[in-house]
């Protein structure tokens, strides 16, 4: 797609079935890097790969083909505490037709990963959402949502890192730092992390 | 003593820029650092420094600054006084202001010993969209003061007059320019008509440009299919089509992802002539292959490669 780099993609699929296999694709990249790998990071049902030019696209292929549902060995878990309320949230019970009850259950019990990190330092892409708890983005974003927010856009949950423009569905808030450019690791998540979400109130 | 320079008047956007942080892209980092990578490593070897110690990165109105000891400055990247391209040494007290000396838009600055602000993540450039690295993470402001390090090797004085500068180190001269573009990752979304109309016509840059992306005036170019496209990675050179059809080129400091129809790709050799690019100027677009980027990157490589062994021999 560019000087020494590719894109790998994973075409036709469920975008959280794709995420999985991205990931499982990234481990095996990780534990056994072909000649001439540099680097890989994921997107959306993506993997940016770059090397040099003994970076070979047939085996990259191939190897996407035969990663199956690896997991990195490097994959934290994590649990984020949330405090419902977000300017979207009375929208999005309606939409799912769920209780405010049910619905922060059904998302509290879901186990989320990261799917990709982007967007934004720190902005963690979290599949795994249920069909009954995705609503569409927003139409129009917002400029600026406040820092800290639990947002809803389409399979994927968020929180953003700051104060940023942002196009989901806001449902409440989380206050642990998901970026800081002087921690290490600067981003808290992670690609292949798991998210557990836990309601404090 | 400590070495500084003080900024009397910061110009109209100047920020402190190393090479950036190439590697953090999967925390969201997007790599930043000079836009024009290769003006700071000329002007870095220029004045002595390593290549890629942090300098400044100077739009349309440059900074003001004195110094508070001896120290050596060069401009590269576009024409931009004092002596573009060649070393100036300044000594203690010696005041220099950085203007263009004809129509120009962006230049580095390079001083001996660097720009030694703390490095965070592991580089000195200032990351804008996200307030942090280089002078506290925001453009330089009058009364900043930039703490500079020990000049490695020689003081000076240095060769005011090196060897021949590799073409286009100043800037683009004509009033047209070509840069090529390689084949993007949804190149096949956008028809006959559309591509026709990206590789023919005459695009200018838009006052909106900035660090995060250079957008472009001129007709709409629209893909076939307009719906919600997937975040795929992004990175420096992107040319991605927005929704009313205006292509952008993405620069260092876009977003590591992005859902826009990815068109095509600056292969490095030619971004960097689009920063060099001045005000009014047409830009017109060739398609390339990108192993007919490779070859024109490793002939840019040794052609800079072969500037530096005779700037080295010359001092």
């Amino acid at each position: 797609m560019s000087e020494g780099s590719f894109l790998v993609r994973f075409r036709g699929e469920d975008e959280e079935e794709a995420s999985r296999r991205v990931l499982a694709l990234l481990a095996r990249l990780e534990t056994a890097p072909p000649p001439g790998l540099a680097f890989a990071r994921p997107a959306s049902a993506s993997l940016l790969v770059e090397g040099d030019e003994r970076l070979d696209r047939a085996s990259l292929a191939l190897l996407a083909r035969q990663s199956g549902l690896a997991r990195s060995g490097k994959a934290r878990r994590h649990v984020l505490d949330v405090r419902p309320g977000g300017e979207d949230l009375p929208r999005v019970l309606e939409a799912t037709g769920l209780s405010e009850r049910d619905f922060w259950e059904a998302l509290c019990e879901t186990r989320l990963f990261v799917a990709f990190v982007g967007f934004a330092p720190g902005f963690a892409y979290l599949a795994g959402l249920p069909g009954p708890l995705r609503v569409p983005r927003l139409a129009s974003p917002r400029p600026r949502v406040p820092s800290g927010s639990l947002g809803l856009g389409g399979p994927y949950a968020g929180i953003y890192p700051a104060a940023t423009p942002g196009g989901w569905n806001l449902v409440g808030r989380c206050e642990a730092r998901l970026f800081d450019p002087d921690r290490d690791p600067a981003a808290l998540l992670a690609a292949g992390d798991t998210v557990l979400l836990r309601v404090t109130r | 003593m400590t070495r500084l320079l003080r900024v009397l008047s910061p110009g109209l956007l100047t920020t402190v820029q190393d090479l950036g942080r190439p590697r953090a892209g999967s925390s969201g980092v997007p790599p930043g650092g000079a836009l024009d990578d290769e003006a700071l490593r000329v002007a870095n070897l220029l004045v002595g420094n390593p290549a890629n110690a942090a300098g400044l990165e100077a739009w349309f109105r440059g900074p003001r600054l004195v110094a508070s000891a001896p120290v050596a400055l060069a401009v590269a990247g576009g024409p931009f006084g004092p002596s573009p391209g060649r070393v100036h040494s300044l000594r203690a007290g010696d005041e220099v202001e950085i203007q263009p000396t004809g129509p120009a838009a962006r230049c580095v600055v390079a001083v001996g010993g660097g720009i030694e602000v703390p490095e965070v993540l592991g580089s000195r450039s200032t990351l804008l969209s996200a307030g942090f690295g280089g002078f506290s993470g925001r453009p330089l402001r009058a009364g900043d003061e930039l703490p500079l390090g020990e000049p490695a090797g020689r003081t000076g004085p240095f060769p005011a007059d090196g060897p021949n500068l590799p073409e286009g180190i100043l800037g683009e001269e004509g009033d047209e320019i070509f840069l090529s573009v390689g084949p993007g990752a949804d190149l096949a979304l956008f028809g006959e008509e559309a591509r026709r109309i990206f590789f023919s016509s005459a695009w200018t840059l838009l006052p909106e440009s900035n660090r995060e992306g250079f957008r472009l005036g001129g007709p709409p170019v629209l893909p076939r299919d307009r719906g919600q496209s997937p975040s795929l990675p992004t990175f420096p050179g992107l040319v991605q089509v927005t929704r009313s059809g205006m292509p952008m080129v993405l620069m260092a400091e876009g977003p590591v992802t992005g859902g826009y129809p990815q068109l095509g790709a600056l292969p490095r050799v030619d971004l960097r002539r689009l920063v060099r690019a001045r005000p009014f100027q047409r830009i017109r677009f060739v398609p390339v292959t990108w192993e007919e980027a490779a070859e024109r990157r490793a002939a840019r490589r040794a052609r800079i490669d072969a500037w530096e062994r005779s700037l080295a021999r010359s001092t």
